[in-house]
Parts: structure tokens; C-alpha cells; sequence
């Protein structure tokens, strides 16, 4: 019997006898069908509260210096005992971040810029500092941030949302504008500004406009300014991605991606797109947020389904490898999802963590400095991790596959893949428009290496289930073992 | 709306050297030409900016 190849995940169109699946999870699309996802392995020390917006900046001698939000605090790092210190302005509190918002941070050569719109924007000299301090230069009260060339961009103003301004080139104390190439621009049409992507050119994303910004040097203008689309804009503020040269964002219409100088494209269509506003909770949209896997070529968004039940955290990741063209979802929860390098600890600190090697938690792999980012997150406990545990439960299901006019025989199928557990399951139905019944499942026969499940039916899926904790590498669909039965 | 355009499009003595900065976090914006000042509210528009600085050149 041929390979039945698994299929892409495409949840917004029918599998019948199609190359597609409705129904794969914790797996990661690969050249030859699907790979692990590992679950969640924390390594810091919890937040006093959730997360709500967190960075990494590079000093200029390579280390890694990790921030944290939460509404009220900021927070640094130890890299150390990876606690937490309270590197709030004077140690107090701010005014809170509004339910919907996250803190946002950017790195402009040594500072490290904190901001949110019930805030003064907030600086951290990387170099120098025990503590954020205001910016100076009276910059706006602003929701994101983002830097643009050599300017500090800043978006979502408190007092003019149809507003960006831009600090002076290489002067991030410069906000008047007129000075120093310091200047704004306002919209009057496209709606509020949810955001810039920075770059070496800006793309500015309103609710119904997106915008390329392009310096001009030695024009009074400063920055070029050109719509690039019409009626499209962001949906999710938080759900801008920039992964390299490319930007990846979702929009009404779906998910994007702009490749440079390009315009935006549609990636989702006709795969993920309904299913996926069907199960966003659009009420926590704060809780949609993208980040970047650099040492892939993955990107991944965390938001909160409809099924969602704790009230700060998200409950599901949307994963999408964009050299692959695929979509995968995985079963996670956390508070706060993003792209970060792990700060190191030298073997001479190891003492401050554990008194012996033996009683470590982690492996020493887990404390070594890395400055290539990789998808980590807040979970819901406030602790700070990557993906690096054990494999996470993984289910991979065929496209459905049926004859119309006669019935099958199945008597089992072989999963191709290399799981020395997994088991198998076959869904059945009669018409396609009754729903499916789950079929009993059944564990791999380990002398035959085949499911062994009896069917009679008109139309079946082929279900496989690798359990939690396996070591697996990859499946790559399953070949059937059906004969051909009678009509009804 | 732009500092630059605003230099392009109004006709009032020194307006190339119109600069504007941020009062209390951005709730207020001071327009600025040499030693005029004036106040106005966030995303006033050049019109009511230039009402504005002509009346402070009174």
C-alpha cells in the first residue's frame, strides 16, 4: 500500500481525499512529514506578578541582559541566581497598564527604552544604570516603541493616537521636533496607530492603512512616507513579528507576511484564517503576540481561544514555518511569549544556584550563555523558560480518505515514523454529513509495527498518537492496510 | 501633519524655524518660533496652529 503522506494543516478546508489534515498538534512540520514539539522548561525564578512585557539587550562586551515587566514594575535579571530586581524608577510604581496593553521595549545602541502609555517613557543605560529613569527630552506618553534606521519611533500616543513621532537621528533625548531631524507625522485617514515595525525602513500599521516609512537623508521631510495597502490594516497590535527582513502580522483578513520592500501577502488563506478568528477570544487581545524562533525558520503566535479559562494567560500557540509555507498549532499556555537570548552563568557561580552538581535541576546546557534567540516564554506561574523539555504529547491525522460508492475493509495501518510507542485510531463515517465517531485505540504491535484496528466503513481517518515524554525524530504519515468492501 | 509641512505651507515671518515640543507627557503641544511660544491641544491642526503664533505676534 502507497504512503498516505501528513498531510499539511489546513483547518479551513475539507481533507476528503486531499493532501491536507484538520487535525495535527504539538508537531512541527518538516521536509518529510512532522517532527517533536518540546514542552516548557522554566529556568528563572517567578515574577512577584504576571508578565507583562519582557526584552533582552546585548551589551556591547556580548552578555545578554534580560528584562521583565509586570503592570506596575520593571525588572532585570540576576544572571546569577536568575531572580528578579526591582529596576522600577525609584523603586516605586507606575501607573498601571491598561488590561489591554503590554509594556513594550526596545535596545537603541547601549539604553534600553521601556514604555507604555500610562508611563513617561522609561531608559535604561546598559552600561551605567541601577534603575530605569525618565527620558529625557519631554518625549509623548506612548504604547509601543520601536527603532527606525538610527531614530527611536514612538506609536500609539496617549494624547494623538492617529500620531507617530520620532526621536532626533542618533539622539534619543531630542523630541522637539523641528530639531535634529526630530519630527511626526499624522494620519489623518487609515485610523489609530497600532504600531511600527522598525528596520532600516519602518512599516506603520493603523486599523485600516499600513504604511512604509523610508529615511531620506538631508530632505526636510525626513521620512518618505507611502501607503502600501488599502482597507487592510492591524488587527492586534502585539501580533506584529519581524523575523529577520520579513514581517509577519495578523490583519482582519487574516494572517501576512511583507517581505522586504514588498507588499503584504496573504499566508493564510483558505488554511488557517476561519478557524483560527472562529477560535481567537477577541477580548484579550493583549494575549495575541508574536515572536520570532531566529534559530529556525519558524515564527509562532500565542493567543487566547475562545475555550480559554484563565483570565490572564493564553492557551494555545499558532506555529508557521515560512520557508515551509505551514501552519502547526501547539497546546500551551503562559502569560508572555517572545524571542530571547539566554544570559549565561560562569561554572565559578554554579555555587549560587546548587551546592552540587547532582542536585541541579536543569543541565549545565540550560545555563550557558546564548546569544542566538530562541522562542521562550512567561508561563502562567511567572517563570521565565524555553522550549527545551520533553517531547509534548503529539497527534498527527491523515486527510480523510473514503470511495463514495463502496465500503472499506480496514484491518489496521502502519504509522511511519520512528516512535517505539505511539498509538493508532481510526475515525469513521458513513455520509459526509454526519459527524465522525473516534474509533477505540490501540497501541502499536510491536512485532509488526502495525495499529491494528478492524473498520468497516465508507469513510475513515488514520489517527496517530505519540505519547508525552517519547523520543521521536519524525512521522511521516501512515500506510493503511484496507481491502476494498461491498456497497450499501 | 508635520513640522516639515507645516514649514512649507505657512506663510508667517520665521516659520522655518517652527519647532514644537511636549508638555505633560504629551498633553499639550508648544509650537515655537525663536522666542513666541504658543499652547495648544495634541494634533491641533496647522490652521489653528498658525491662528495661533499670528496672534502671539500681535
Amino acid at each position: 500500500m502507497p504512503l498516505l503522506a501528513a498531510g499539511e494543516y489546513k483547518p479551513d478546508v475539507s481533507d476528503y481525499l486531499g493532501t491536507a489534515s484538520r487535525n495535527v498538534l504539538n508537531v512541527i512540520p518538516r521536509g518529510d512529514g512532522y517532527g517533536p514539539f518540546p514542552s516548557f522548561s522554566g529556568y528563572s525564578a517567578a515574577l512577584p506578578a504576571a508578565c507583562r512585557g519582557a526584552f533582552y539587550a546585548l551589551k556591547s562586551d556580548g552578555s545578554v541582559v534580560t528584562f521583565a515587566a509586570t503592570s506596575t514594575k520593571l525588572y532585570r535579571l540576576n544572571n546569577t541566581d536568575f531572580t528578579w530586581t526591582d529596576v522600577s524608577l525609584g523603586a516605586s510604581t507606575y501607573g498601571a497598564l491598561t488590561s489591554t496593553a503590554q509594556w513594550q521595549f526596545a535596545q537603541f545602541g547601549n539604553l534600553v527604552f521601556a514604555t507604555q502609555a500610562n508611563v513617561v517613557l522609561q531608559v535604561y543605560d546598559l552600561s551605567s544604570s541601577s534603575a530605569f529613569a525618565n527620558c529625557a527630552g519631554s518625549p509623548p506618553q506612548a504604547a509601543y516603541i520601536s527603532v527606525v534606521g538610527r531614530f527611536l519611533v514612538l506609536s500609539g500616543l496617549l494624547s494623538n493616537p492617529y500620531r507617530i513621532q520620532w526621536s532626533g537621528l542618533n539622539a534619543t533625548t531630542t523630541w522637539t521636533s523641528g530639531v535634529n531631524s526630530s519630527d511626526f507625522q499624522d494620519f489623518p485617514d487609515g485610523g489609530i496607530v497600532r504600531g511600527v515595525a522598525g528596520g532600516e525602513a519602518g512599516i506603520i500599521f493603523q486599523d485600516q492603512a499600513i504604511r512604509r516609512m523610508s529615511y531620506v537623508p538631508g530632505s526636510p521631510i525626513i521620512f518618505q512616507i507611502d501607503r502600501i495597502t488599502q482597507d487592510k490594516g492591524l488587527y492586534a497590535p502585539y501580533s506584529i513579528i519581524r523575523a529577520g527582513e520579513k514581517i509577519f502580522f495578523y490583519a482582519g483578513q487574516g494572517f501576512h507576511k511583507i517581505e522586504p520592500g514588498g507588499v503584504p501577502e496573504q499566508i493564510g488563506r483558505e488554511k488557517i484564517d476561519r478557524t483560527f478568528l472562529l477560535d481567537l477570544d477577541k477580548g484579550n487581545l493583549q494575549l495575541f503576540m508574536g515572536a520570532a524562533d531566529p534559530r529556525s525558520t519558524r515564527v509562532y503566535w500565542a493567543y487566547k481561544s475562545v475555550a480559554g479559562t484563565a483570565a490572564a494567560a493564553y492557551d494555545k500557540l499558532l506555529g508557521y514555518d515560512f520557508v515551509l509555507d505551514r501552519f502547526f498549532p501547539i497546546s500551551a499556555s503562559g502569560e508572555y511569549l517572545l524571542g530571547i537570548s539566554q544570559s549565561g552563568i560562569t561554572l565559578e557561580s554554579l555555587d549560587a544556584i546548587s551546592a552540587s552538581l547532582d542536585a541541579l535541576v536543569l543541565s549545565l546546557d540550560a545555563y550557558a550563555t546564548a546569544v542566538q534567540p530562541e522562542v521562550a516564554q512567561f508561563n502562567s506561574s511567572h517563570s521565565l523558560g524555553f522550549f527545551r523539555g520533553a517531547n509534548l504529547e503529539a497527534t498527527v491525522e491523515s486527510g480523510e480518505q473514503g470511495t463514495d460508492e463502496n465500503e472499506l475493509f480496514i484491518r489496521g495501518f502502519k504509522a511511519i515514523t520512528d516512535a517505539p510507542t505511539h498509538y493508532g485510531s481510526v475515525s469513521y463515517r458513513e455520509t459526509q454529513f454526519s459527524s465522525a465517531n473516534a474509533g477505540s485505540e490501540v497501541l502499536v504491535n510491536s512485532r509488526t509495527g502495525k495499529c491494528d484496528v478492524r473498520r468497516s466503513t465508507r469513510y475513515a481517518r488514520f489517527k496517530t498518537r505519540i505519547p508525552a515524554g517519547t523520543a521521536w525524530t519524525f512521522c511521516a504519515g501512515v500506510v493503511p492496510d484496507v481491502a476494498g468492501g461491498g456497497t450499501q | 501633519m508635520s513640522i516639515a509641512t507645516m514649514r512649507q505651507e505657512m506663510n508667517i515671518p520665521g516659520i522655518e524655524r517652527l519647532t514644537m515640543r511636549y508638555e505633560d507627557g504629551g498633553k499639550i503641544e508648544v509650537y515655537s518660533i525663536g522666542e513666541i511660544e504658543v499652547r495648544v491641544k495634541p494634533g491641533a491642526n496647522a490652521e489653528e496652529v498658525r491662528a495661533a503664533l499670528e496672534e502671539a505676534m500681535k
